[in-house]
């Protein structure tokens, strides 16, 4: 009949657990979109084409775009929106895998 | 001890357009547009209360704000990408939409795919 | 009702005091027990904190309702009460009232919603006034043992006594008391323990409250069953049992009762079976504070009312089975109040119901507190490790299954619930939602739905396999608190719970008249149900059913 409620680390874990996929979605997106509305010397084709794939196909399409297709955007701010996002992501996943509790 | 690789029950086709349709695309491109508008407005060089009003157009009017002001506004995108950039977006959301909202009679009508 | 204030203990007033204590009334400077000139009595759902008060003579009470329900106190020798001004009887909630003592003495008060007018049973309290010797009565309530066992006795109402009061009041425990066709406008307080009350036929033993009385029949003792009757038109409830241990409403109805139709309140080892409520602002069916409760519903159907069933940090092997909740505003919640003790509200079990047409622009009745909720099936609210199975819950407003935290004077999550095999169609907004910060180890498993919120709750929220931290939503718990704050706008609309629809006649008990006698004794054991049995209800189709 005991209920342990949840520490204040395991709701905003859980929090972040739900938020961040959809944030660095939309970050990432955003990102790849802002590049690619910038460049010059890109044919109109290649842009819609890459607009699309970006929309279509979350996460990949933005990702594939940022590191094959050409952005003109400072790699190392690309690595570490990427990686850092990413390694947020996982970092919330391992501190609440190991406190547990926290989906 | 739960594996990582066993799934208890599959989503079926109806929830995955449902959220992704619903909920998750729209909130995309309110999200992106607003955000690709708020940087082009940062860099424009006039100052005055256009920016101010075009600027909260896009927070405010979700989706829409930031589609008019990427169309006819936007001054650092090249114009043909913001075409691209606006009706991609569109298309990708819209006609997926609408052929689930037909196929199921309604958004959650009685022929919605189970 | 998410602002009550707590209560404080008033610094002494160190001018009453020192006066006082020059002339040795006070209990200034004194360790036990502690005299102040006035104290803070709160009225929480429902009991006094403190119930025993000592005051100087000439100093007050300040009695403050921090519950959600209206409640006052009135000395049972009469001589004083929290009525103010002529008409002013009840107090609402977070309303105030100063009564002062000017002589000396012991008086018992009670509330007279919740408590019989003797003093003796349900919200009860006692002011002791200046320098007097008072001991509590030792040991619960009434002389009087429960027995198991039918005394054979029967007694007749009207024809052995003229009101169901006389025949309960000469009622010794094991007794019958068979009350024959007729409307009966009373408010019975049954305090003899294992008395049975019946009617000779369900559908036209009917009690009447005319929209003055407050409760059809009020049972402080232990082991008294009711059965076979109708109550109605009451201001508060239909039939209520408070306090007890060992109870049983069996082929009852209730309808067009002014808060609930059939009610337990504090009490445990209980049963409501083949039972009907509808047409009340509340809940058709309550079950509150009790931990363990022990307590079952089996059989019963509850409509037009504000929640179906609502069960209030009601805790431990507390079922809700085999039974119909239609055209309610919310068809099932179990919440957390910090106005009730013993929060918060875990283990309950509901299996077998079906659940429809929550929320719908309907006839239902509701009162402002039951709106917040309204839209929903069933809605597991700031409490614990609940099963919810072989449900099945259509045509909901807003949401199907909900879980959600609540933010009463503590912010109490929804975790530990178990979601499995329920169909849950046709709803508004989102079939399987689950919102909040905190919202946490809710497994989903073998329902049959079609939309959730969030996404893949059966998916990643499985109760084996893959578990993902996303586990809820902010914009279901943003709209239930953007629902709490549209009713404290007053942005709703109610319908008066005095002209909602009559029930059709329901079937008496079998046996009629002759059925056996069973006190309510050891209630739990026999009637707990047997889960692997329990069937989910046959009906699926989301399409609106024909109306009854």
């Amino acid at each position: 009949m005991n209920v342990t409620l949840p520490s204040y680390l395991q709701m905003i874990l859980g929090l972040y657990g739900y938020l961040l996929p959809l944030l660095l979605y939309v970050v990432w997106s955003t990102l790849a979109l802002w590049d690619l509305g910038r460049r010059e010397g890109i044919a109109g084709g290649a842009v819609w084409g890459w607009a699309f794939l970006i929309f279509l196909v979350p996460f990949l399409g933005a990702l594939a775009y940022l590191f094959f297709g050409g952005a003109t955007l400072n790699s190392r701010t690309r690595l570490v929106a990427v990686g850092g996002g990413a390694a947020i992501y996982a970092l919330v996943l391992l501190v609440g895998s190991s406190i547990g509790g926290i989906s | 001890m739960p594996s990582l690789f066993s799934v208890s029950s599959p989503a079926t086709a109806f929830q995955w357009w449902f959220v992704v349709y619903l909920y998750v695309l729209p909130f995309m491109l309110y999200a992106s547009w607003a955000a690709l508008s708020i940087l082009d407005l940062n860099e424009q060089s006039t100052k005055g209360g256009s920016r101010l009003l075009w600027g909260a157009a896009v927070l405010l009017l979700p989706i829409v704000g930031g589609a008019a002001y990427l169309l006819a506004a936007a001054r650092t995108l090249r114009p043909s990408s913001r075409y691209a950039i606006v009706f991609a977006g569109l298309i990708v959301w819209l006609i997926p939409l609408a052929v689930g909202i037909w196929l199921a009679g309604g958004p959650l009508g009685p022929k919605a795919l189970s | 009702m998410f602002k009550s204030s707590g209560t404080r203990d008033v610094p002494i007033a160190w001018g009453v005091c020192a006066v006082l204590g020059a002339i040795g009334l006070s209990g200034c400077g004194k360790q036990e027990p502690k005299l102040t000139g006035t104290v803070l009595v709160s009225m929480a759902d429902n009991s006094y904190s403190p119930s025993i008060v000592r005051v100087p003579v000439g100093g007050s009470m300040v009695f403050i309702n921090t519950g959600r329900n209206d409640h006052n106190a009135i000395a049972v020798d009469k001589s004083w009460s929290t009525e103010k001004t002529f008409g002013n009887i009840k107090m609402r909630p977070e309303d105030m009232s100063e009564v002062v003592f000017s002589k000396q003495g012991v008086y018992p008060f009670y509330c007279s919603f919740h408590a019989t007018p003797d003093g003796k049973v349900g919200m009860v309290g006692v002011a002791v006034v200046g320098d007097v010797q008072y001991t509590p009565p030792s040991g619960a309530r009434g002389v009087l043992a429960a027995t198991d066992k039918a005394s054979g006795v029967t007694r007749r109402v009207p024809q052995d006594y003229p009101t169901i009061q006389n025949g309960v009041d000469a009622a010794d425990p094991g007794d019958l008391v068979l009350i024959d066709k007729g409307e009966y406008t009373e408010a019975v307080f049954v305090t003899t323990p294992s008395v049975t009350l019946r009617g000779v036929d369900r559908n036209a033993v009917i009690l009447d409250g005319k929209f003055e009385l407050g409760t059809g029949i009020m049972v402080g003792g232990n082991g008294v069953v009711i059965e076979n009757m109708t109550a109605r038109n009451y201001t508060l409830n239909g039939f209520f049992w408070t306090g007890v241990k060992g109870f049983r409403g069996s082929y009852l109805t209730a309808y067009n009762n002014g808060d609930y139709g059939i009610y337990a309140f504090g009490s445990s080892d209980g049963l409501f079976e083949h039972s009907y409520a509808s047409g009340s602002p509340d809940s058709g069916f309550y079950v509150g504070q009790c931990a363990p409760c022990k307590v079952v519903l089996n059989d019963v159907v509850s409509a037009y009312s504000g929640l179906g069933y609502s069960g209030t940090n009601s805790s431990g092997d507390m079922y809700v089975v085999n039974s119909r909740f239609e055209h309610n505003r919310t068809g099932i919640s179990t919440t957390t109040f910090d106005i009730e003790l013993n929060p918060p509200g875990r283990d309950t079990t509901l299996m077998g119901n079906l659940v429809s047409d929550s929320g719908l622009d309907n006839e239902a009745a509701g009162f402002y507190a039951t709106e917040t909720l309204a839209g929903n099936g069933i809605a597991l609210v700031g409490t614990h490790n609940n099963r919810v199975e072989r449900n099945t819950v259509l045509r909901s407003r807003n949401n199907g299954i909900l879980i959600v935290p609540i933010l009463d004077r503590h912010y109490w999550p929804s975790t530990g619930h178990v979601v499995r095999n329920n169909v849950v169609l046709g709803s508004g907004r989102a079939d399987l939602a689950a919102g909040g910060l905190g919202t946490r180890g809710n497994c989903f498993a073998g329902n049959s739905y079609r939309t959730s919120l969030p996404w893949g709750l059966q998916t990643l929220n499985g109760c084996e396999g893959l578990r993902l931290p996303i586990a809820s939503d902010l914009s279901t718990t943003m709209t239930f608190f953007g629902s709490i704050a549209q009713i404290r706008l007053g942005l709703f609309k109610l319908n008066d719970y005095r002209t909602r629809p009559v029930p059709p006649p329901q079937p008496n008990i079998p046996g009629g008249i002759d059925a056996p006698v069973v006190p309510a004794v050891n209630v739990f054991a026999a009637a707990k149900p047997d889960l692997d049995a329990i069937k989910a209800p046959s009906e699926t189709r989301v399409d609106p059913a024909v109306k009854p």
